[in-house]
Formats: C-alpha cells, structure tokens, sequence
C-alpha cells in the first residue's frame, strides 16, 4: 500500500475514512472534496464499514456530526439558570460600564488638552503684547503642506516614501540598484 | 440531600471571581451616583432659595426652567444608581416590585412599552378608535378591562349580559405624582337611519377620579355621586348593525383642575356625543386609550329592554344600492 502521509497509515490502521479537516466547508464541497481524494482498496472498505463494533460505530457518529455542525458558524444558544443568568447580566452591565468610564476619562482628557491649548493659544494672541504678531507667525498654520515658490500645493516628492535603494529603472534601465543619492539636485 | 439541607449560600456572596470583581465595579458606581443625587438635590435647594432676578437677565422664567431641568436630572439620576443591581432585576422580574420606588416604576414603564402598549395601539389604531372618537392619542397609563371576574382583552366582544354591569378598570400609571382623570366611554356606531350614518353614544363618564401608580384599581361601579356625570347605559347593538366598539378614553384633566359637574352636564349632547367638544371645553389630553366591541346576541333583547333602549325588535338590513341605468354595451358587433 502506498501512504502518502503519516495520517493516512493511522487511517487505514484504525480503519476510518482518511478526510483531512473539512470543517466549516458545506456538505456539498466536502461531498466533492471526497471525491477528489485517493480512493484505495481500505478506504472503500472504511467507507462501506458496518457497525460490528460499537465504539467504532459511536467515533464515525460524532465524528460526522462535528463535521456538519460546525460550532464556529451557527453557534448552539446556551440556555442559563436563573441565577446563572443574572450573573451573566450583572458582568455584561459591569464590564460595559467600565469600558464607558474608560472611554469618558480618555475624552474628557483630551478635552481639556484642546482646551488648555485653545487658551495657550487665546492668549499668545492677545496678551503677548505684540498685537498677536507671534500667534501669527508661530500658530496660524495655513499653508502649511504648501511651497509657495512652486506654485503652493502639496509637493510631488510626499506621494512616495523616502527608500535607502533607488529602483534601477529611475536610475538607468538595467544598472545596478543605486543608494539614496544625497547629491542629487533639480535641474 | 446534602444541598437540600443546606441553607444556602446569598446570591450576594456566591464565590465566582468575575461576578464578584463585577459587583465590586456597580457597588462603586453606585457610591457615586448617590452622592451626585446628594450634590444635585443641594444644588435645588440652593437655586430654589436665590433669586431669580438677580441670577440671570432671564430672572424667575429662566430659574423656573433651569430647575425643571434639573429635576428631571435628579430622576435620571436616581433610575442610573439602581438599574444595575440584580437584585433590583430579580425582584421586578418575580412581580414584587414596589411601585412607590422610581427604578421600579421605570422598569414597569419599559416592559409596557416594549410590547403591552404596542398591541395597544395597534388595536386602537386598527379599529379606528383614534380618528373618530379622540384625534390623537399617546398611551401614558396602561388599562385593563374588567367584567365582574371575566378579563376582557382590548378588543374583545363582550356578551351583552355580562356587560350590563359598571366594569372594572385597572389603571397603570407609571409616574409618582397622582393625577386627576376623566373616564369616557364612547360607542361611536349607533345607526342613525334617518341620516344613514352612526351616531355617538356615551355610555359612561366620570370625572375628578385620582389615580397614582400604588393605586390601580378602579370600580366604575363605586364611584362617587359627584365624579360619574353619565351613569352606566349597558353596550347595545341592534340586529343586523355591524358590531359596535365600545371604546374607553381615559384623559388628564390639565393641572388637576376639577372639571365643573354642572358646567359638563350643561353641555353635553343626549343623542350625539361629541366626544371632541367635551375635551377641548374642559381642557383633557388624552392619556390613554382602550376599546371593547359588542354586537348583538341572545340576551341583548333583555338587557335593551331593561335598559330602556328601543330598537330590540328591529333588524337592520343594509339597503341595497340601485345600479346607475347602464346600457349594456356589448352587442354581437364587439365581440
């Protein structure tokens, strides 16, 4: 007999069909996956195997049955005691709560930062004394992704990232990779 | 057996970690919710003390609302401080909830309107309730029929001998300050052959009646002299007329005015009860809505006439409508 893999000799040995996992797949893609698989003399006799014993009888039955009730898709409901159901509220309600605490600390600190920095701001523009002459050169950011010597607009050079080896393309069709050249200048 | 004997261990202090770490987490929350009801009931106090011309530019109007706002605060409060207790939940869940306490009155609320009120309205609304007797109607309180020790679901036909008797409503407010309500009961489908159209009935209205959310029961058949205005006329229909409903409107009276008996009977219409005019002369809202239906049966004979209503020996028939003159216009030469 030809074993194509270790799997496939422990089959044959304890005399169930060889399937290597379908589970989560639909009965009709493993009806073909079976198929497609290597039928031999001992896996026709797995499969036509009648149920002399009843232990081998109990694997093949839930061993199908895990293969057409995948747990991960539908899921049985569990169904709680009373008190067991409670408690299962009392941790969601807790659990929940935390979370939205947390969430509420996060925001109502970076509330008060924007806060804090809108007062920085507010008074770096009136309370400097210079008529809010650094505010404005320091903090009103507008134009800031521009060069206004090329025309404004976000410079070409952002769209890629910055690489140690430049493509062989840019620097010469067929030419070895080239370092970052430092030298380089616009014409 | 040895479970059976054992006492048994408080749902409190059953030893799973994550449900105690859990009740650890609402036990601190509910510390501070109970001291945020403590500091906003100062804070009532201390604004219902100042005064209002000298807080804000918007004086008494703007202290008035901004107290109004902060009541409703101090209620939301309160409900947040005890919803995640599930002793609380247990105990609503089995029915004892006490209704004098705000979280339970607010768990009621929401189990009524998840579904109860649903099919209220819906039955209401299906059977047309609401356009012809009341404009508009929003369900606040929740209404149960009663007739001697029959249940009667919205809706339901009722035999005519067991509704010559006052019923029995069991009025479910959900709010803590008492209202004074007046109960109508109205069947809006008496036949008029004269017109060829249904009239209004009013077979009973009562007025100045208190009902609060400890207090749901109410005997319309032990009312006071002074509250009923229209006294029970039992739920009739001839034969031969499409069912009648009976619909029961429940309204508040605006800030718990007492409605004037005399000024009420004055006005109102014996053979067509306009059920629109009596609200809007006494300023109602309707708060509530319900109806039952009845039609004739083997003892409606005696109950109309014991009940001094004529028409038990007639049957209505509808007429039938006399087709246009129509030539008909389909001679050999169309076919």
């Amino acid at each position: 007999m030809v074993c194509l893999s270790l799997r496939s000799a422990l089959a044959s040995a304890f005399g169930i069909a060889n399937r290597s996992s379908t589970l989560g797949v639909a009965p009709q893609l493993q009806h073909i996956i079976q198929s497609t698989r290597h039928h031999r003399p001992q896996d026709a006799a797995a499969a036509t195997f009648s149920t002399s014993s009843s232990t081998f009888a109990k694997k093949k039955a839930l061993i199908r049955y895990h293969l057409y009730h995948p747990t991960t898709l539908t899921p049985r409901p569990l169904r709680f005691s009373r008190n067991r159901a409670l408690r299962h509220w009392t941790i969601h309600r807790a659990w929940n709560l935390y979370r939205m605490k947390v969430k509420r600390r996060r925001e109502l600190e970076l509330e008060r930062q924007y806060n804090a920095m809108a007062a920085a701001n507010e008074e770096l523009r009136v309370g400097a004394g210079d008529g809010g002459k650094l505010f404005r050169k320091a903090q009103m950011k507008i134009g800031t992704w521009s060069i206004p010597e090329r025309g404004g607009g976000v410079p070409i050079e952002y769209a890629r990232g910055q690489v140690e080896w430049v493509g062989t393309v840019a620097g010469g069709v067929g030419g070895p990779a080239k370092i970052w050249d430092h030298e380089w200048k616009r014409a | 057996m040895a479970i059976a004997q054992s006492q048994g261990v408080l749902f409190d202090q059953l030893p799973f970690q994550c449900f105690q770490e859990a009740r650890k987490v609402l036990t601190e929350d509910r510390q501070e919710k109970l001291q945020q009801i403590q500091t906003m009931r100062d804070r009532i106090a201390r604004l219902q003390q100042s005064d209002g011309n000298a807080l804000h530019r918007g004086g008494e109007q703007y202290k008035q609302k901004r107290l109004e706002s902060m009541r409703t605060e101090l209620e939301h409060l309160k409900i947040l401080a005890d919803i995640n207790d599930p002793n609380v939940k247990r105990r609503f869940e089995d029915g004892k909830g006490d209704m004098s306490k705000p979280i339970y009155r607010f768990l009621a609320d929401r189990k009524w309107r998840e579904y109860v009120r649903k099919i209220l309205i819906q039955r209401v609304t299906q059977m047309k309730v609401v356009p012809d007797v009341v404009p508009h109607c929003d369900p606040i309180v929740d209404i149960k029929i009663k007739f001697g020790r029959t249940n009667v679901q919205s809706g339901d036909f009722v035999d005519s001998a067991i509704s010559e008797k006052p019923c029995q409503l069991t009025v479910q407010s959900f709010e803590k300050d008492p209202k004074l309500i007046t109960i109508a009961i109205v069947d809006p489908d008496v036949p008029n052959l004269e017109t060829d159209s249904f009239n209004s009935r009013c077979h009973f209205l009562a007025s100045n009646v208190q009902i609060d959310a400890l207090t749901p029961h109410l005997d319309l058949a032990k009312l006071a002299e002074e509250q009923v205005l229209v006294p029970w006329l039992p739920p009739t229909a001839q034969k031969g007329s499409p069912y009648h409903r009976l619909s029961i409107v429940l309204f508040q009276q605006k800030d718990n005015i007492s409605v004037d008996k005399a000024v009420a009977l004055r006005n109102i219409q014996q053979t067509d009860f306009r059920t629109r005019s009596f609200m809007t002369r006494h300023m109602l809202t309707p708060i509530g809505a319900s109806l039952f239906r009845t039609k004739w049966d083997d003892n409606m004979g005696a109950v109309m006439q014991r009940a001094g209503i004529d028409g038990a020996e007639l049957e209505l028939k509808r007429v039938k409508v006399q087709p246009l003159p129509y030539k008909r216009r389909n001679p050999s030469t169309f076919r």
